[in-house]
């Protein structure tokens, strides 16, 4: 969990992403309640509508769901499913930058194995 | 009462509270100051004259006249509407007026009988109600009440004449008015006109005075209709 | 709430406030209205409470003029940056007065921020400091409870931890009885989060309005070569450009995804830069 967030990039995305890191590296797991709208609201000082965009997309996205009355809980799967996506999303987000940066520092395809065995060089 | 009538009279009457009060104090502090100084006059032929209503007719039109930027921008603010503002202010006036007029008369008769009760030879409380008609307690505050009602009712649309339409359009209907008044004097028919309501003078002129004062302030309502803040 | 603004214009001698002026404000939603000193956002505020009257065009709220309306000047709120207030009452009586005017006042919530803001009930306006004047305004506005509340800079004067609370029972009020709020002030990097919408306004204009959601996510600093950033601009809506060197920052429109994969440098604008570089004059351009 962040203290505070990123004024430039857009604040339900942003909420919507710390949930998933949450669910993902299971701080929040199957079953568990999730921080409500107005309880980000106040956290952060962020509007409650833009709050709730962030959750209601996750709902969508069949990763939270509501009781009603009671809030909004975390789906059985739903940590499967975040991880099937961001393993799609590895290559690009973190590959390409990683060859795109070892490219510019003349690191050789064999050394950057290396270093990616953990090996000293 | 209505509730934003009760607001407005709320708002109106904790406004003036202070400066009534300080104008009051100033008032009697100097009129005991002046009666202690008369005693100190030796020479009997001499005395000390001392117009109590004077003071308050003054005070009443440049409350009349500073009402318009002290008052009406809050109201607006506050979101009164412009009819309400109209009906208040009216009241308020007549209000204001005859309370002022109570105050004054019951001041009055205090301090004349006091100075009549300490024997004060050399002292003089001028008032224009006791001059015009016998001065019973009723035409006392009857007379400053219409004469105070008159003073604050045309300097209030004065003021709102300059606040509506600024210096320039202030000034040419001020301009106006004293060159009526000149023309009056030149052909001598203003003196006339004065003469002749010296001559009927009596309670129910009063009570007329009040009722056209009253019909004079419906005019304001032109002005007040379209009331807005000036920026 | 509905709030629809028709071809509004207002002439001062000489001067034009407000320009033809057209969109419409629909609630419950927390608006963020900017623009730099004299773009006419208070003109605006002014004629939407019914304090001064357009020249021509209108603003009508829920289909009707707020103008000399009862029903509506109960159902708005301005808070300006000073003078809101009687210089000669005090502050109970301010409170006081205000309830007279607003029907649905929160007589608990007036005396709660009034002890929290430490304001004496006898102490008169006039001997209140800037920033205990600003927190009257601020408590007036949230206890109105009006459907339409306006903030017009209100902290003149409050102290960064005051603002902070400001925000704070500002959004909690806002959970409780959710409504239009306006808010319309220089520090937005402090509130632009509370945002849902903004409308940046300059030279008597609305030169943009939008979810500031939107904003974060479209409008994108790309930086890089010169001609690379040139090429991949092109075809975008520019904000303003700038040049280092060989190398060049230019902030658009665009598809951050698209620029990325162009080998072009990308990141996100706060909305109070944005602000700034859609407002800047063009100085010796």
């Amino acid at each position: 969990m962040k203290h505070s967030l990123d004024d430039s990039k857009p604040i339900y995305l942003q909420i919507k992403e710390q949930l998933e890191d949450a669910i993902v590296e299971k701080r929040l797991q199957t079953g568990d309640r999730v921080p409500s709208t107005n309880e980000f609201a106040s956290f952060y000082k962020i509007n409650p509508a833009t709050a709730a965009k962030g959750i209601n997309e996750l709902v969508q996205e069949d990763i939270l769901f509501k009781r009603r009355g009671v809030g909004m809980f975390v789906k059985e799967d739903a940590r499967q499913k975040l991880v099937a996506n961001r393993k799609k999303t590895f290559y690009e987000n973190y590959i390409l930058p990683l060859k795109n940066e070892a490219e510019i520092l003349d690191i050789s395809e064999e050394e950057l194995f290396h270093m990616l065995k953990g090996e000293n060089l | 009462m209505e509730r934003q009538m009760k607001g407005l009279f709320y708002f109106y009457t904790m406004n003036i509270k202070f400066s009534m009060t300080v104008f009051w104090s100033i008032l009697l502090g100097t009129t005991i100051v002046s009666i202690l100084l008369s005693m100190m006059i030796v020479n009997p032929t001499y005395s000390m004259y001392f117009s109590f209503s004077i003071m308050v007719y003054i005070y009443s039109a440049i409350i009349g006249f500073h009402s318009v930027k002290d008052v009406l921008p809050y109201a607006v603010k506050v979101g009164a509407t412009r009819k309400n503002i109209f009906l208040s202010m009216g009241i308020y006036f007549l209000g204001l007026a005859l309370s002022q007029a109570l105050i004054l008369s019951v001041t009055h008769r205090i301090i004349t009988s006091a100075i009549k009760y300490l024997d004060i030879q050399t002292y003089v409380l001028l008032d224009l109600a006791s001059w015009l008609i016998d001065d019973s307690w009723l035409n006392q505050i009857l007379i400053h009440t219409a004469i105070i009602f008159l003073l604050m009712i045309v300097m209030y649309i004065i003021g709102l004449l300059f606040y509506k339409y600024g210096l320039v359009g202030g000034g040419i209907v001020m301009g106006m008015t004293v060159l009526f008044m000149l023309v009056g004097i030149a052909t001598g028919w203003l003196s006339d006109l004065f003469n002749s309501i010296l001559s009927i003078i009596d309670r129910m002129f009063f009570i007329e005075m009040i009722g056209v004062t009253i019909v004079i302030y419906t005019l304001t309502w032109l002005l007040v209709r379209k009331l807005t803040l000036v920026r | 709430m509905r709030i629809e603004v028709k071809n509004l214009t207002k002439q001062y001698k000489g001067k034009r406030a407000l320009n033809n002026i057209t969109f419409t404000l629909e609630g419950p939603k927390i608006y963020g209205l900017l623009g730099r000193n004299g773009a006419g956002k208070t003109t605006f505020m002014d004629i939407l409470s019914g304090h001064i009257l357009a020249t021509s065009g209108e603003i009508q709220i829920n289909g009707e003029n707020p103008f000399d309306n009862r029903k509506l000047t109960e159902s708005i709120c301005l808070i300006q940056e000073g003078n809101n207030f009687k210089k000669e009452l005090r502050v109970g009586q301010v409170l006081r007065m205000y309830a007279y005017f607003y029907p649905k006042w929160d007589y608990e919530l007036a005396e709660e921020l009034r002890e929290l803001y430490h304001l004496k009930q006898n102490t008169k306006v006039k001997h209140l400091s800037k920033g205990m004047e600003s927190a009257l305004g601020i408590i007036v506005g949230l206890a109105s409870n009006a459907p339409i509340t306006i903030f017009d800079e209100p902290y003149i004067g409050l102290d960064a931890a005051a603002r902070k609370t400001f925000y704070d029972i500002l959004l909690e009020q806002y959970e409780q009885e959710k409504r239009i709020i306006i808010f319309s002030t220089h520090l937005i990097d402090e509130v632009s989060l509370l945002f849902e919408e903004v409308l940046i306004m300059q030279d008597g204009e609305v030169i943009l309005k939008e979810e500031t959601d939107h904003l974060r996510r479209h409008a994108c600093a790309v930086s890089g070569y010169n001609k690379e950033v040139k090429t991949f601009i092109a075809d975008k809506e520019i904000i303003k450009t700038r040049t280092l060197g060989q190398m060049m920052t230019a902030y658009v429109y665009g598809d951050s995804e698209e620029a990325k994969q162009q080998g072009l440098h990308v990141e996100g604008v706060p909305i109070q830069d944005l602000m700034i570089y859609l407002t800047e004059g063009e100085r010796g351009a």
